[in-house]
């Protein structure tokens, strides 16, 4: 077996269960050394934006003090693992080179958690965010829809503005907080949001800014709550 | 993107999501004679030929064999343009050095043997002078036209070669490799690792193949289909090695292959042998021949190389010969970011010596280095790799003797059939001489 990032062979024997039945288990599917550098975030984290902190005490984070101020509601986010060199070069395969089975690493995980927060804070649907229409041509796949459980109800209400938009991660971090609204309602999203709770999942929360601008627009239409929850902080 | 200048798509092999050429704007502008590949044709990867696929949602599914030259799925089309050899005119080979005389009837050989169309193989021991000798037939090419190749499937040998091909040559080329950031230029000469070669399509009419035997080239199909599709149809291909392989002597002797020999290294002394020693702790300590041997090397203030077969040697070893007094040093393995500036300021004398993996066994050139293989006997080291090692030492005129130590914990066929392979090449050359 070749470990999925870096390519080398990883010596983990396999089980007699994945010998007869040919399916590997996320974590064998890169090596040890790989396994090690994604960092999980714990639950002492700022209780708006999910960011990891240390010591015992949450306390809202600086960023989270500025979107208070600016009033926009706040999103609750939580995130599984820090966004840290492994976790870029994980991102780099999975979403820009495209190797649609990286997902398998971490779906397991990201499910069972969506599973968890629909039940504890009583969400109606899933939505993921959504990619432009140019890049799910070239890419084949949403980044974020593996990560969505098949047996939770999900909506997709948002869709993108037709703009000349450049990538989010090729932006600096001021031109990404000035960035305007990117999403559009679909036409029938009105009768589908209004009254619900609602949950945005999306895979990498840096500056908040496009969750925020989700969360905004669906707001507006009449949900009641939207929370939301990504892979990487 | 969809607006790619026409001269970069010139026997090129390029992925375009098929959704570039249906939304009208773009396929209105594609250059005139574009050819279309499908990316799947009968099961196999139409840019590698392989089979390993993994799938995309709805149906779709990608290549993993060439996944790290980017994905080619079947959501893409292939594009290429035919090769038209459009080059500039180019001025005069700037190389002006000498051939000794039996480099120059080899060199004349591999003209005639190319300009007939035969695929050729040299064998040419380390230190042979084999760049030199693919001067002429370069130059030859060149001003007949043809666009050239030469390829490595490591990327040391690459960045080795390519300052002296640069010099030597008034012409438009580049260098290809994995890390690289400049942008594909459409060049007469392209300098490029294998792997590189997926990315033509019947492009070349020369071909040269450094190290055929070497990782990762050997026994990879994948590369050999990657030589076969960059050649044109009527394209030829030289293949060189120190240590040919009996697949390649088998193709030779069924005529595929023109064979051309060379046994003597270019200032016409022997290569080094290798003296053999055990020691079953080499891994822990310095043997007493060893420190003295480094001792020696020491007074005679040259460099020297400590090759060892595995990553995690590499530590270990650097602490006792640092602790022996030699400062100086540091080690390189294949993952190691810095380690084609590291191999720089060796030559550049600001280490005495390196700590290295089999990285570093072949293209690599030191003046009066010399070399001690460590735990010699392991499967990683085979016997073309421990010949190439000491191939390093004694490459130039002014040097051209030095030592090569190799240390096992027990003796190895690999060992013995080095030891042997030298000294028949050694002899070879002599019978030639007299």
């Amino acid at each position: 077996m070749n470990c999925l990032l870096c390519e080398r062979t990883c010596p983990d024997s396999l089980s007699m269960i994945s010998l007869l039945t040919g399916h590997l288990p996320a974590e064998k599917l890169v090596c040890q050394s790989c396994q090690s550098g994604f960092q999980r975030i714990g639950s002492v984290c700022c209780p708006d934006c999910g960011r990891d902190q240390r010591g015992s005490v949450k306390t809202l984070c600086s960023d989270c003090k500025r979107w208070q101020k600016m009033g926009l509601r706040p999103l609750s986010h939580r995130a599984l693992f820090r966004y840290n060199e492994p976790m870029k070069k994980y991102m780099s395969r999975y979403k820009f080179l495209g190797d649609y089975r990286l997902r398998l690493l971490f779906q397991q995980a990201m499910r069972e958690r969506v599973i968890k927060r629909m039940k504890a804070e009583k969400l109606d649907y899933v939505i993921a965010i959504p990619i432009s229409s140019e890049r799910l041509a070239q890419r084949g796949f949403n980044q974020v829809a593996p990560f969505i459980p098949i047996q939770v109800p999900s909506c997709r209400p948002l869709r993108l503005k037709k703009q000349p938009k450049r990538d989010q991660s090729s932006k600096s971090r001021k031109e990404r907080m000035e960035s305007s609204q990117p999403f559009e309602l679909e036409p029938d999203a009105l009768k589908v949001v209004k009254g619900k709770r609602l949950l945005i999942i999306d895979d990498v929360y840096t500056t908040g800014r496009t969750l925020h601008h989700a969360s905004a627009l669906l707001l507006e239409a009449g949900a009641v709550h939207v929370v939301s929850q990504s892979l990487a902080r | 993107m969809g607006c790619v200048a026409k001269k970069e798509l010139y026997g090129r092999l390029l992925t375009w999501p098929r959704g570039w050429l249906e939304d009208g704007g773009r396929a209105a502008d594609l250059p005139k004679g574009i050819q279309l590949l499908k990316p799947l044709t009968k099961g196999h990867c139409t840019r590698c030929g392989g089979t390993d696929r993994a799938p995309l949602p709805q149906g779709q599914s990608y290549c993993l064999d060439c996944l790290a030259l980017g994905r080619v799925s079947t959501r893409d089309v292939l594009v290429t343009l035919p090769e038209p050899n459009a080059f500039e005119k180019r001025g005069k080979m700037i190389w002006t050095g000498e051939l000794t005389e039996e480099q120059a009837i080899l060199s004349e050989e591999m003209i005639q043997n190319a300009r007939d169309g035969h695929d050729q193989l040299l064998v040419a021991v380390t230190g042979a002078g084999k760049t030199e000798m693919l001067f002429c037939l370069i130059d030859w090419a060149l001003s007949s036209k043809q666009r050239v190749g030469l390829v490595s499937p490591r990327v040391d040998v690459l960045m080795e070669l390519a300052p002296r091909i640069e010099k030597a040559f008034d012409v438009s080329m580049q260098v290809l490799y994995g890390e690289q950031t400049a942008p594909y230029r459409y060049t007469q000469l392209v300098l490029a690792t294998t792997h590189q070669l997926l990315r033509f399509y019947r492009a070349f009419d020369l071909l040269l193949i450094d190290e055929v035997d070497a990782f990762p080239f050997r026994k990879n199909s994948l590369l050999e289909r990657a030589v076969e599709r960059s050649l044109k149809k009527d394209g030829r291909r030289l293949l060189m090695t120190a240590t040919p392989s009996k697949k390649l002597l088998r193709a030779v002797h069924h005529g595929q292959l023109r064979l051309l020999e060379r046994a003597a290294r270019y200032h016409g002394h022997p290569l080094p042998e290798i003296t053999c020693l055990y020691d079953r702790h080499w891994e822990k300590r310095a043997s007493k021949v060893l420190k003295k041997t480094l001792a020696a090397f020491r007074e005679a203030g040259k460099p020297f190389f400590l090759f060892v077969p595995r990553v995690r040697y590499l530590l270990p070893v650097l602490s006792y010969v640092q602790a022996l007094g030699f400062e100086a040093g540091t080690t390189v393995h294949a993952n190691d970011p810095q380690r084609l500036d590291k191999v720089q300021q060796m030559r550049a004398g600001q280490f005495d010596y390196l700590v290295t993996t089999t990285i570093l066994e072949r293209g690599v050139t030191v003046s009066g280095l010399q070399v001690v293989i460590l735990g010699a006997d392991d499967p990683t080291f085979s016997k073309e790799t421990l010949v190439q090692m000491a191939g390093r030492v004694g490459r130039s005129a002014e040097d051209p003797v030095g030592q090569v130590l190799a240390i096992a914990a027990g003796p190895a066929r690999s060992i013995r059939a080095a030891q042997k392979e030298i000294r028949m090449l050694n002899r070879k050359a002599e019978e030639k001489q007299s």
